[in-house]
């Protein structure tokens, strides 16, 4: 073994009492927090904390929910359903009832029941306000188209 | 994080199975040839002057898609006749229209024009229906309806 070896071999180092004092003063834990000290910084922290993680909440929920809608928006979009036009919405009048646009009663909607309609208007006859298919308080060439588009509706057969 | 997700799933998903139609024939769209020719509808009623008419045309045969319509060849009828935009890229559809005026077509006239969009190489058949047509009293009156296909008038 040689003569440096034999300095590692000997333990822990020797130092003075007074050394050893001075060390420790120096790296002396700070004396101990004052526990009003102590609470009102935990409060403070949970004050601030715990404000915060009640608004994520809600906001990620809100987030979820905008997100499924926009997912069920551009499905209904991307089926490219019919856009609703001025026929169609006046096809979705009242006067899809075949009641009150069978004018001449025969039991059936046609095209006879639009033209004796606007017939009847031109005419200035009395005014049957059962007629008013939809419903806006006149009896005019809206009626009429009304009625009409009644008679070509796909859904209700020849 | 994960009940979020699930959540957005479960919302979207009923809207994601609502059937789609027009995708699910877009490829067979792809694959036949397409052709668009016009259907010319004549009706006919005799002596009487016609003041409204409606009639049903559908394929019988082939595979049709009707893209839109136009008005007949008299000035009583040549503007758009009525009909339901829900024909439209259909093979059925109902055309009526009526005139309460004094100048009113006699014989044989063209009352509308159809246009069809025809796929496949198969020659469409039609069947022509005529629901009414009437004179200028209102009164039905014996027609004969038909058809000419092609761009000859």
């Amino acid at each position: 073994m040689t003569e440096r070896n034999r300095q590692f071999d000997t333990g822990e180092p020797q130092i003075s009492p007074r050394l050893r004092q001075d060390l420790q003063a120096l790296f002396k834990p700070p004396g101990a927090v004052p526990q009003q000290v102590d609470k009102a910084i935990v409060d403070r922290a949970r004050h601030r904390l715990t404000r915060p993680r009640r608004l994520i909440i809600p906001l990620r929920w809100a987030a979820a929910t905008a997100a499924a809608a926009v997912i069920a928006i551009s499905a209904i979009l991307y089926q490219g359903r019919a856009p609703l036009n001025h026929q169609s919405s006046i096809i979705n009048y009242q006067s899809g009832r075949p009641g009150p646009a069978d004018i001449d009663g025969n039991g059936r909607v046609d095209i006879l029941d639009a033209f004796r309609l606007a017939r009847h208007i031109e005419s200035r006859g009395p005014a049957d306000m059962k007629w008013d298919l939809n419903g806006d308080g006149l009896l005019d060439r809206k009626d009429v188209d009304a009625v009409a588009f009644a008679a070509v509706r796909l859904d209700k057969g020849v | 994080m994960k009940r979020v997700l699930a959540f957005s799933v479960i919302v979207a998903c009923p809207v994601l199975l609502l059937p789609a139609p027009q995708a699910s024939h877009a490829g067979k769209r792809i694959e036949q040839r397409v052709r668009f020719a016009p259907v010319h509808i004549y009706l006919d009623s005799g002596g009487k002057p016609l003041a409204a008419y409606q009639f049903e045309l559908k394929a019988t045969y082939g595979q049709i898609k009707i893209v839109g319509g136009e008005g007949g060849e008299h000035p009583a009828f040549r503007d758009a006749p009525y009909y339901d935009p829900a024909a439209l890229m259909n093979d059925r559809i109902i055309i009526a229209a009526f005139n309460t005026g004094r100048d009113l077509p006699t014989g044989r006239t063209r009352i509308a024009t159809l246009h069809l969009q025809i796929l496949g190489d198969a020659q469409p058949e039609y069947q022509l229906t005529l629901v009414t047509a009437a004179d200028a009293d209102g009164q039905t009156i014996p027609a004969v309806l038909n058809l000419q296909t092609g761009e000859n008038q």
